[in-house]
């Protein structure tokens, strides 16, 4: 309900200028609780033209990314060493994200060229990875392709071209899913409008995922009491053992 | 149903947990060790992060040793002066073992370590056990009686600082027991384990300690090395997750009680040999992943988010 009188508010203001887009979430917060095993997130946008709108060649495009908090990350490899493996080369990749999805309605390459998705971090391919992210593109080390299969096989990196999906020529829904052992902290999606691989609009939104309640309280004391909190866990474990061998006792 | 840890940042099936705190406990209540050396390996085979699952685990070793030693104690099979000599260098231990458990991390080789150092040192404990154990049976069903000799004489006899503890009746050099509890609280903080299978063949053989007291003496000495442990581990790593441990213990602490029961109605030497069998089972295990091709070469290891 709360979509619909958004669409119709959006419908009446908005400034005459190229196509515009707007986009609203399912859910622009997932609270972490006991029983957390993963959550959706959908995402509702309408394009809208207006009589100053030039006509385009391509059909309308829509693509999004889900990009996660930074992580540092270092990616090893076993060798065969003296008969057993060990882990012997690696790389360090500096602020990857913890958790990115592309998402679209047309295979990625045939959106935009592939300068304009770089810029845009559009698609695993040209997704900035190496050690030195701001660098000049260069073919992926063994390790960097390695990171981004490992990522995907754990769904925290996903690339799906069938993800948006048009309900009527200006109307679209996306999809994603955001895996149970998914990092806290703040993502950024971003969709955009594309047609003839020309970029038209973007539009930005926030996504927080943190725990909260008992969960929060038991991390936070974690991480700002440490000692305290061990001699906790030493207590109740302690408690529960005692209380055990009364409960248990015999003689 | 799945209960999500907050520490180890994933949903675990609350059924799996507790089954794996019973079955631990089970065989912690059976042959009076800690159980440590399976359960850690259990958790890091559920995905578990090595660090949470040694941490946690420890925790879970503290109830299960706890519940023990309230029994021995009351029933004063406990010799204070010994286990407080190992509680001390155990606790020694501990702290080198937990530094070097946060060097070993962020060199990427602690899987490495924690791999051949249970596939050393259970295999050697195993082959120990099970020779000794068969030794005894065979020697039982020849009609003698298996020789316990407290305070007998061996090689650990002409070490100099001798003190007497008068409950274990011993009269034996400081050295061997401060080295021994060093050597278990340094393992026990990497490995995560109580240090128990290591501890009460070394005090029996080693030491000549009189079996009724090995096993609360030894559970004295667990219960306060393992009580460091967690606390350096949560100050550290800040890698103890309460809710898995509660919920590790409340299985485990039923699953003793359980196995402590069906443990007073088998025999001394069958036990052992069966503990042999298992330690000598989990060794190979390790062996197994060491020396097989793996399925996946590469492994990611996240550095603390920024």
């Amino acid at each position: 309900m709360r979509l619909v009188v958004l669409f119709l508010l959006s419908l009446a203001a908005s400034p005459a200028a190229a196509e515009s887009l707007v986009t609203v979430l399912s859910a622009e917060e997932i609270r972490i609780t006991s029983n957390f095993t993963g959550a959706e997130i959908a995402i509702f946008g309408t394009l809208r033209r207006d009589a100053q709108t030039v006509a385009r060649s391509g059909p309308y495009r829509v693509a999004a990314t889900v990009i996660g908090p930074p992580m540092t990350a270092t990616t090893r490899e076993r060798e065969r060493t003296f008969g057993i493996w060990i882990n012997r080369g690696g790389e360090r990749l500096r602020r990857v994200p913890s958790f990115y999805a592309a998402l679209s309605d047309a295979a990625f390459t045939e959106i935009a060229g592939e300068a304009l998705r770089r810029s845009l971090k559009l698609g695993l391919d040209v997704l900035p990875i190496g050690p030195w992210p701001d660098a000049a593109p260069a073919p992926r080390s063994p390790y960097e392709a390695a990171f981004i299969r490992l990522m995907s096989e754990r769904a925290l990196y996903v690339e799906d071209a069938a993800a948006v999906e048009f309900l009527t020529p200006e109307v679209f829904r996306a999809e994603f899913a955001i895996p149970a052992n998914v990092p806290i902290g703040t993502y950024r999606l971003t969709i955009h409008l594309f047609s003839g691989g020309v970029l038209l609009a973007s539009n930005e939104h926030e996504i927080r995922v943190g725990k909260v309640g008992f969960e929060e309280i038991i991390t936070e004391a974690a991480r700002d009491n440490p000692i305290a909190y061990g001699l906790l866990a030493v207590f109740l474990a302690t408690l529960v053992g005692w209380v055990a061998g009364v409960v248990f006792r015999r003689d | 149903m799945d209960l999500y840890l907050p520490i180890a940042e994933l949903p675990l099936n609350l059924f799996l947990i507790l089954g794996m705190g019973g079955a631990v406990g089970f065989l912690s209540g059976l042959f009076g060790v800690g159980g440590g050396f399976l359960l850690t390996p259990l958790l890091i085979f559920s995905g578990i992060s090595p660090a949470v699952a040694v941490a946690t685990g420890a925790s879970q070793i503290v109830a299960s040793s706890a519940s023990g030693t309230f029994t021995y104690v009351r029933r004063s099979a406990v010799d204070f002066k010994l286990g407080s000599f190992l509680l001390v260098s155990g606790i020694a231990g501990s702290t080198l073992g937990i530094a070097l458990f946060t060097a070993l991390q962020r060199a990427g080789q602690l899987d490495l370590v924690i791999a051949l150092s249970y596939f050393g040192f259970l295999g050697t404990i195993g082959i120990l056990t099970v020779t000794e154990a068969i030794r005894s049976l065979w020697a039982l069903r020849a009609g003698a009686r298996p020789l316990r000799r407290p305070g007998g004489h061996n090689w650990v006899q002409g070490l100099p600082l001798k003190v007497r503890f008068r409950r274990s009746r011993l009269y034996v050099s400081a050295l061997p027991v401060l080295g021994l509890g060093l050597g278990i609280g340094f393992l026990g903080s990497v490995l995560g384990i109580g240090g128990g299978i290591i501890m009460i063949p070394a005090l029996i053989y080693l030491l000549r300690v009189p079996t009724t007291i090995v096993i609360g003496t030894t559970l004295m000495m667990t219960f306060g090395t393992m009580a460091f442990a967690t606390v350096m581990h949560a100050a550290t790593s800040r890698s103890v997750d309460i809710v898995l441990g509660l919920a590790l213990m409340v299985g485990g602490v039923v699953g003793a009680q359980l196995g402590a029961r069906v443990g007073q109605k088998l025999r001394g030497e069958v036990l052992r040999l069966l503990l042999g069998l298992l330690v000598l089972a989990i060794a190979a295990r390790f062996a197994v992943d060491l020396v097989a091709t793996p399925d996946e070469p590469f492994s990611i290891a996240v550095s603390r988010r920024l």
